[in-house]
């Protein structure tokens, strides 16, 4: 007969590694979403001042948290949700999960649908935050990607598809 | 539909890709932070306890992974009766020492059985075990298959010592179905289970009147029929490789099947294809008991149900099908529809599987004393005796019930 | 049969149902061990007599410490408080809950409070903050629609603050929902309309949405067949029984499908109508449902197609081609709400636009539909409908809705 065996299941580093790039890219991009793009701006113009939201996995992250300062200015805060106050939290029940989605082969609303998402806070801002996330996937990403990753492409000016995207790329690499 | 009836099924399904990512998040929203891993002896040999090892990665949780659980155990408690104490005994030792909180159980019925009994050791102290009525929720308990079985794994009840323990909180919290776990089984294990899981549904189906009972009932009967019928088409498939893969396919959608299965088997109702198959196939064991019940469903149907049970050939046959039989020939084409799988089934084996009682080696006489006797009044919960007769002595030629009873 | 790549199926509520479904509270209670509910109902519950009826039906075997029937519309934080202490101060030691969506969730936030030993609801807000099982709690629903007896959600105002409070946590789900005919037997025929079409929206919606499944698909057509089995002849004869019990079975059905496939746009909108004009749930249930399938059909043409068997029936399929059926469906909707606003001599509303409040005024004025379109942006059911809806689409459908025409197939948006 096997002996019994306690294990402590260890952690995916290279995994933690991706994802913690990739929410660090996505967080800048919604702060620079915020000022150049009007739908994203008017959609954190609804919430209140100093409203924070944060996007990771259960239960020991990464996260990317991102919301508005003191005088309403949209930010992206880091990775340690231990350091703010959070109204609103949208998790992946897994680190595996939250790869699935960052790898495009399971999209925000697919997951969704497969229950590998919760949400704690008030509804309206989580419905906010969702669409804000996918204006920004579709600035961050090529079409066809973006396809998979939302639900449905939208018909944008050029000028947004173009001129505007540039300047959210831009913004989110050198972060003002 | 009848005018009352109660329906419960305490266990949650998560069943697909990644099933298993979600298991910390599920166990965590239960209060537990570390659960012990109960496997049969199949799936501690191919260590599947490694694919749960890497999905509780980053969960910050402890897995206890305990040694196989003795074989045969509790369903087949004439043997090693002493072995499967011990087990008891030693995992409650160490499930307490060591502050485990949860128990994961991985394999088929023997592994999920050994669980149930272990977690009324754990929750309710070991004396529990010589009898006690449960009547409170026990710890967290997760069920994960490794294929399909015909003894019902989430079941809400288990057999310890020959002590029958029947109540809603036996059964497993959870049952995680995750294509990773899976062991492929053979061919003649998989038409066991969809025939077990076919007959299981139709009968409730047909015959529960119990609104929650016939839905999960028509579910189990689609997830059974489809893969059973594409089993009987493609019998003779020569290419291995090919066959390799709809077995898989087979197997995913017939786990569901299974551990669904289990949920009308809590009790609360009659089922007499399970309890005369059981009887029947015991005795002989020649004979699978998802063969013997579906051999026995079609008299089943027609004796009890008489003629309202045509909403049967929905799950059975689809939409189009359905839509196009006038609604009294509903329970007729249901029937023949079940027949032609068994018939279908015992051409293409060349023979070999039976379509009646008679071709699975019993005598009328045997069939009608079997009928009789007080044993199987009480696993029939004093069904009559001319029902019983009647649904035996035409299942054993094969005939159709024309003038059922009362 | 649809399966798809993960799903995730629950109920854990045991469902008594019968002619005789109140006198199995006492046994249900007694094998949980308890002995001394609370009885929790509202004050309109309580003056149809209902809560009479379960006292009669419970019988002089059982005490009762305690009648509370001080329960809002919208379930209100500090109720659930005080009522906490009326139920530790008269040593209850279950609940039962007879009443509708808010009744069931003061008992749930009692529950908590109670069971957890605490007195600031605020620990347990959000997903996952319970940890085990609470206290016994039993739900009498009393109308046949909501679906809440199955819901492991609660939603309490916190009306100090301006703000609700979510919780989830399936130890929130009743130990056990008793249907009992006697309880929607005296409710006049364009309520048990409105509430069944609820139920019904409950039923179709679930099998429309992204997270449908073969458990969910299954309750859903079992309720879809009972509604449209049963609604017209409950209707035209009010005291049927047998036909009543099988529209609350059908009810608790749909809950339990879409607690689990969850419910779209039909009650994004719908939601919305209610709190900007405080038009009934099942009054907007009715009317939005086609839209619902409408907006939805390229995406889910074959899933909207299966639902005319349980609907219309199998002559219905027989007669229509395969390409055809989704329509038909939808078309099958209309007119059952037409069906539905005869029988009720037009009091089932089958358009925004007819509604009247008690002083004969518009109850949906035009004016208010961009108010409604903007609050249904922020409704949590849009994550799981098919298509995504920005602004113009709601306000598009809404004003359709409210004329009472089908959609303009030009107008929506395929991305
Ligand atoms: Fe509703």
């Amino acid at each position: 007969m096997e002996a019994f065996a306690e294990i402590k299941p260890g952690k995916r580093y290279l995994t933690r590694i991706y994802l913690g790039i990739m929410l660090w890219f996505v967080g800048r991009a919604v702060q620079a979403a915020a000022k150049v793009d009007k739908e994203v701006a008017k959609e954190f113009e609804n919430m209140p001042d100093e409203y924070t939201f944060c996007l990771g996995a259960f239960p020991n992250g990464p996260y990317m948290i991102v919301g508005k300062d003191a005088i309403g200015r949209v930010r992206y805060k880091g990775g340690n949700p231990d350091k703010h106050d959070i109204h609103l939290e949208m998790g992946l029940k897994s680190l595996g999960n939250l790869f699935t989605m960052f790898t495009f082969r399971e999209s925000t609303p697919v997951a969704n649908a497969r229950d590998r998402l919760f949400v704690c806070g008030d509804v309206p801002n989580a419905c906010a935050c969702v669409r804000v996330l996918d204006i920004v996937q579709v600035y961050l990403l090529p079409k066809p990607i973006a396809k998979l990753a939302i639900k449905r492409y939208p018909r944008w000016s050029f000028k947004r598809h173009t001129l505007d995207r540039a300047l959210v790329l831009i913004r989110t690499l050198i972060g003002f | 539909m009848t005018t009352h009836f109660s329906f419960l099924c305490r266990t949650k399904t998560s069943a697909g890709t990644n099933a298993l990512e979600h298991l910390p998040f599920e166990l965590s929203g239960m209060g537990a932070k570390k659960p012990m891993v109960i496997q049969d002896a199949a799936s501690r040999k191919l260590k599947r306890h490694k694919c749960l090892i890497r999905a509780f990665k980053d969960s910050g949780m402890t897995l206890g992974i305990a040694p196989a659980v003795p074989e045969p155990a509790l369903s087949g408690s004439k043997k090693k009766p002493e072995a499967t104490a011990q087990f008891i005994r030693d995992m409650y030792a160490t499930y307490r020492e060591k502050g485990y909180d949860a128990i994961i159980a991985v394999g088929k019925a023997a592994a999920a059985d050994m669980a149930k009994a272990l977690n009324i050791a754990v929750t309710l102290g070991p004396d529990a075990l010589k009898g006690t009525d449960i009547t409170a929720p026990l710890n967290p308990l997760i069920y994960i298959p490794t294929g399909v079985d015909t003894v019902t794994a989430t079941a809400a009840s288990v057999t310890f010592n020959r002590k029958a323990f029947t109540s809603p909180y036996l059964a497993p919290d959870q049952a995680v179905i995750d294509p990773a776990m899976l062991i492929p089984d053979d061919r003649d294990s998989l038409l066991d289970a969809a025939l077990f899981c076919l007959a299981l549904g139709c009968e409730v189906h047909a015959l529960s009147g119990n609104p929650p009972a016939r839905a999960y009932a028509a579910a189990l009967v689609e997830l059974a029929a489809v893969p059973l019928a594409q089993m009987i088409g493609s019998y003779s498939e020569s290419n291995l490789k090919l066959r390799k893969k709809a077995e898989a396919g087979w197997q995913k959608q017939l786990v569901q099947a299974a551990v669904i299965s289990g949920y009308l088997t809590d009790g609360s109702r009659p089922l007499l294809t399970l309890a005369l198959g059981r009887e029947i196939s015991g005795d002989s064991g020649r004979v699978s008991l998802g063969m013997i019940m579906t051999v026995l469903l079609p008299a089943v149907l027609e004796t009890l149900g008489r003629d309202r049970f045509g909403s049967l050939l929905l799950p059975l046959s689809g939409m189009e099908r359905f839509s196009t039989v006038p609604v009294s020939q509903q329970p007729v084409t249901a029937v023949q529809t079940i027949r032609g799988l068994l018939n279908g089934l015992h051409a293409v084996t060349g023979g070999h599987t039976p379509r009646t009682l008679a071709e699975a080696g019993w005598q009328r006489d045997a069939l009608t004393a079997l009928a009789a006797d007080e044993n199987i009044q009480n696993i029939t919960r004093d069904t009559a005796q001319d029902v019983l007769k009647c649904i035996l002595t035409h299942a054993c030629d094969g005939s159709p019930v024309t003038a059922p009873l009362g | 049969m649809y399966i798809p790549d993960y799903f995730e199926f629950c109920c854990r509520v045991k469902i008594v149902a019968g002619h005789d479904g109140l006198e199995q509270i006492p046994s249900l209670l007694t094998a949980m061990g308890s002995s001394a509910p609370m009885i929790l109902t509202d004050k309109g519950v309580r003056a149809a007599g209902l809560v009479d009826v379960v006292e009669t039906a419970l019988g002089g075997n059982l005490t009762i410490p305690t009648i509370e029937d001080d329960v809002p519309p919208d379930s209100d934080l500090n109720v659930v408080h005080r009522l906490a202490d009326v139920y530790r101060e008269k040593g209850c030691d279950a609940i039962i809950a007879v009443g509708g969506g808010s009744v069931l969730d003061t008992a749930k936030g009692i529950n908590i409070l109670v069971s957890e030993d605490s007195d600031n609801l605020m620990e347990f807000t959000g997903a996952g903050a319970l940890k085990r099982p609470l206290r016994p709690l039993i739900a009498v629903p009393t109308t046949a629609g909501t679906g809440s007896e199955v819901t492991l959600v609660a939603v309490i105002a916190d009306h100090a603050n301006n703000r609700k409070m979510l919780f989830t946590s399936y130890f929130l789900l009743p130990d056990a929902a008793v249907v009992d005919p006697r309880m929607t037997l005296t409710l006049p025929p364009h309520i048990t309309a409105a509430t069944a079409m609820d139920a019904m929206a409950h039923s179709v919606e679930s099998t429309v949405m992204m997270s449908k499944n073969p458990l969910s698909d299954a309750h859903a057509r079992e309720a879809m067949t009972l509604i449209s089995k049963h609604l017209v002849s409950v209707i035209k004869n009010p005291s049927d029984k047998d036909g009543r019990l099988a529209l609350a079975t059908a009810a608790t059905m749909a809950g339990i499908a879409f607690s689990n496939a969850m419910v779209g746009m039909v009650h994004a909108i719908g939601h919305s109508v209610g709190s900007v004009c405080h038009v009934p749930h099942g009054t907007c249930m009715a009317i939005l449902l086609p839209y619902g399938l409408e907006y939805n059909l390229h995406k889910a043409e074959d899933r909207i197609a299966d639902l005319l068997l349980p609907l219309a029936g199998p002559e219905a399929v027989v007669s229509t081609p395969a390409d055809k059926r989704a329509q038909a469906a939808i078309d099958w909707i209309r007119e059952f709400n037409k069906e539905l606003n005869q029988i009720t001599s037009g009091r089932h509303a089958t358009r925004f636009k007819d509604l009247k409040g008690h002083d004969g005024t518009p109850m949906v004025p035009k004016d208010k539909l961009p108010e409604i379109a903007a609050t249904a942006m922020g409704d949590g059911a849009i994550f799981y409908n098919p298509e995504d809806m920005d602004y113009e689409d709601f306000l598009m459908v809404t004003e359709a809705a409210w004329e009472g025409v089908p959609l303009d197939p030009t107008r929506i948006k395929k991305g």
